[in-house]
């Protein structure tokens, strides 16, 4: 396990009030380091918009928006997305079409400065575990749904984010590449086993990939989301 | 399930027809001419020389000053729009496109000119009748059309790339050099490629602010010797001839690259768009204001007395004629210019379901489509003359001769239009209605017709539109018995009758308007397919 990962902290959530158009959120829940935990929650009860919140890209509104976010010490409740250090995951990959897939998974690394040498042999080096390194020089819209996948997870974890969030992403895959897709990330998230919040419709996701839960649930008689932490343990947990 | 191969035969005899009687034989005769007159030794004629440089450089530095203005603009627009789907400000950006450049002329010199508007508020320009002149006025026309392609192209650069490279650590311009630039650079080479076609080719804007000699371009100087002094066939084929080589070479330098990276250019139309985002009203109005700002100085023409044309008898007998012809020239050359993308698309879609191992081939064809849209009129206009001359009565014109090249001229704009509908083709939708009991014709009526309907107005509509203010290729077939609205114009301006000129600008203006708005709200149909942004 790299050194690094001692830099790593928990990701906390610490009463946060998000209000949307027609409905709000309401969440408090803390993530370890090395925790894997799932968001379930029906259609339209804001689990992407949790995450994008989390990610900075749809920021807490000062004065209408409460709640703050930390991970370890640090808040990082106003900071810019680029300030987070957040891999995230998104439902349909966002893989830049102007790029190979190598460009595409060392373009965090880029962004940080890192030699071209270092990074190549770096993108390779993680594009290998996902058995990719020979499609490096391939275009991305040349690639098959499992195989975009695995750049996106490479491309949301080689630059060793602090916080790892992912939007369904085995939704649109089929069930064999689905069982492999899930193992793989468990393999990359060994790696590098920043605090990841998943979200996800399916409850073998759950099992296969979460060490914990969470689930947005509708406060009767409001337009009220509010994250819950389950306790009921579905059983197959590490 | 498969288009019959009689469409394909048929499709492919059309195309045959079109492409060897409309643009092979004229060119062919063209180039032809012009060796045969010592082409090649035009670089020992010191005035020709100054002219092809002054043609080149103008177009160069129209260019250049467009695309800067416009790429910015683009980019800017394109951001501001990029969740507001039913945003105005692409469809306001592409009306310039539709403003006949006579009147696009004729408004400057309306605002500039030495008894024009701005004079008459104590602003004086000494440089309405030079190159600053025509570098102002192409760079004002076409700062928006450039806008539109990184616009458009802005607007669809999928949101969650953005937020991607966003949180992977990038900065405003580490985004718009990774991920913005990859995506609306090849729009904006041809945007750019275009518009300097367009400046190279451009002649009623040269004629009227460059001021005669001063800015004498190569299109001028074809227009002068065919039409001033003894009738010089050879030295314009030799002008025309090189004015398509500097037409065709900003293209030939895009095709060159874009092979090489035709790969990043793939449409990314999967990816996920953000909902629409809530807009100022008040920003969004400004928006558009900025956008209509492009076209409201050209609406100048309007204030000379439009109506006085109808309602002054003398006048109305002078005008009625040519405009009924315009309408019937512009009527017929939709017509068949839509028949003949139709023609073409289907033989492609047939070809690519016969052949589909050819793509190659497929996308050489989609180029050679698109090339007479790098023509300029005026030598498209001599290269059909040339060949085609000879069966016309010079004193009686040919009406059928004016349509066929607009046809020719105008087919890329109905091409472009009918190129994606055809892509979209829903086979499976119409099996479904065929294996529920649906004739051919029936499931071809009932799904496919309400995609091809407002394309085919549209299309219709933008070939009408660009015909009423063609002037160049008109002008070979035309006699003292058939003339057309910009004829007319031409040549009340020749004698001094501004004014009068002016009135038939503003009629021009105003139908040539209407036509892009039938386009837009009758049609669905989008201007920046027709000027190949999309």
């Amino acid at each position: 396990m790299p050194k690094e990962v001692s830099l790593l902290s928990e990701l906390r959530v610490q009463d946060l009030c998000k209000q949307m158009k027609d409905y709000r959120i309401e969440a408090d829940f803390s993530i370890q380091v090395g925790q894997r935990v799932a968001l379930m929650g029906p259609s339209g009860s804001g689990k992407t918009t949790l995450l994008r919140l989390l990610a900075g890209l749809d920021p807490l509104q000062e004065g209408r928006d409460f709640g703050k976010l930390f991970l370890g010490q640090k808040e990082i409740t106003f900071l810019s997305p680029q300030e987070r250090e957040v891999g995230f995951v998104f439902q349909d990959q966002a893989l830049f079409s102007g790029m190979n897939v190598l460009d595409n998974v060392t373009f965090g690394l880029r962004m940080r400065g890192i030699h071209r040498e270092q990074r190549e042999k770096m993108g390779l080096e993680w594009l290998g575990r996902v058995g990719l390194a020979q499609r490096a020089s391939s275009w991305t819209d040349h690639l098959s749904g499992g195989e975009k996948q695995r750049v996106a997870f490479v491309r949301a974890l080689i630059w060793k984010p602090k916080l790892v969030l992912l939007d369904e992403p085995f939704s649109a895959l089929d069930l064999k590449l689905r069982v492999a897709l899930r193992h793989e990330l468990l393999e990359l998230h060994r790696l590098w086993p920043a605090p990841l919040l998943l979200v996800t419709h399916d409850w073998v996701d759950v099992q296969a990939v979460a060490t914990s839960f969470l689930s947005l649930e509708a406060v009767s008689g409001s337009s009220i989301w509010k994250v819950r932490r389950e306790l009921t343990n579905p059983g197959v947990f590490e | 399930m498969r288009i019959p191969v009689i469409y394909l035969i048929f499709s492919s005899i059309w195309m045959v027809i079109f492409w060897v009687g409309g643009i092979g034989v004229p060119l062919g005769n063209l180039f032809s001419i012009a060796f045969h007159a010592g082409g090649w030794n035009f670089f020992e004629d010191t005035v020709l020389l100054s002219i092809l440089t002054m043609t080149a450089g103008q177009a160069i530095l129209s260019t250049l000053i467009s695309a800067a203005g416009g790429f910015f603009l683009g980019l800017f627009l394109g951001e501001q729009v990029s969740e507001d789907p039913k945003s105005r400000v692409p469809m306001l950006l592409a009306l310039p496109f539709g403003v006949p450049t006579l009147v696009v002329a004729m408004a400057w010199v309306a605002w500039l000119g030495r008894s024009g508007v701005l004079a008459s508020w104590g602003i004086h320009f000494d440089w309405v009748y030079s190159l600053k002149a025509v570098v102002f006025a192409h760079a004002f026309l076409n700062v928006p059309w450039i806008a539109l392609a990184v616009c458009q192209s802005r607007r669809h650069v999928p949101e969650e790339q953005l937020a991607a490279a966003r949180l992977l650590g990038a900065g405003y311009f580490s985004e718009l050099r990774f991920v913005v630039w990859p995506q609306v650079r090849w729009a904006f080479a041809e945007a750019c490629a275009q518009v300097m076609s367009f400046c190279t080719t451009s002649f009623a804007l040269v004629l009227i602010l460059g001021g005669g000699p001063p800015v004498q371009t190569l299109e001028t100087e074809l227009y002068g010797r065919l039409r001033y002094g003894f009738l010089d066939l050879s030295g314009a084929a030799i002008c025309a001839f090189w004015q398509l080589l500097i037409t065709l070479f900003p293209w030939a330098l895009i095709l060159f690259f874009y092979d090489r990276n035709h790969r990043s250019l793939r449409p990314t139309i999967s990816q996920k768009v953000r909902p629409q985002k809530e807009v100022k009203k008040r920003y969004r109005i400004g928006l558009v204001l900025i956008a209509l700002g492009f076209t409201a100085p050209y609406g100048i023409v309007l204030k000379s007395q439009v109506l006085k044309i109808f309602i002054d008898s003398e006048q109305r007998s002078q005008v009625l004629s040519p405009f009924f012809l315009s309408l019937q020239l512009a009527g017929w050359s939709g017509l068949f210019s839509v028949f003949s993308a139709v023609m073409a698309v289907l033989f492609l879609r047939v070809g690519s379901n016969c052949f589909p191992a050819v793509s190659t081939f497929q996308a050489g064809l989609r180029v050679l489509f698109s090339l007479p849209s790098g023509l300029s009129s005026l030598v498209m206009g001599l290269a059909f003359f040339l060949s085609y001359g000879q069966w016309v009565d010079p004193f009686e014109g040919s009406f059928i001769a004016m349509v066929l090249l607009q046809t020719v001229l105008f087919f890329p704009v109905s091409f472009r239009v009918l190129s994606p509908v055809i892509r979209g083709l829903q086979i499976h939708q119409l099996e479904a209605a065929v294996s529920l009991g649906a004739s051919g014709m029936k499931a071809f009526w009932w799904i496919e017709w309400p995609r091809w309907r407002g394309p085919l107005v549209g299309a219709f509509a933008g070939v009408a539109g660009a015909s009423l203010g063609e002037i160049g290729a008109v002008s070979f077939f035309s006699s003292e018995k058939l003339i057309p609205l910009p004829l007319v114009v031409s040549r009340w301006m020749e004698h001094y009758r501004f004014e009068e000129a002016q009135g038939i600008a503003g009629l021009l203006f105003l139908l040539s308007m209407s036509l892009i708005f039938i386009s837009f709200e009758v049609g669905n149909f989008s201007w920046e397919r027709s000027i190949g942004l999309q």
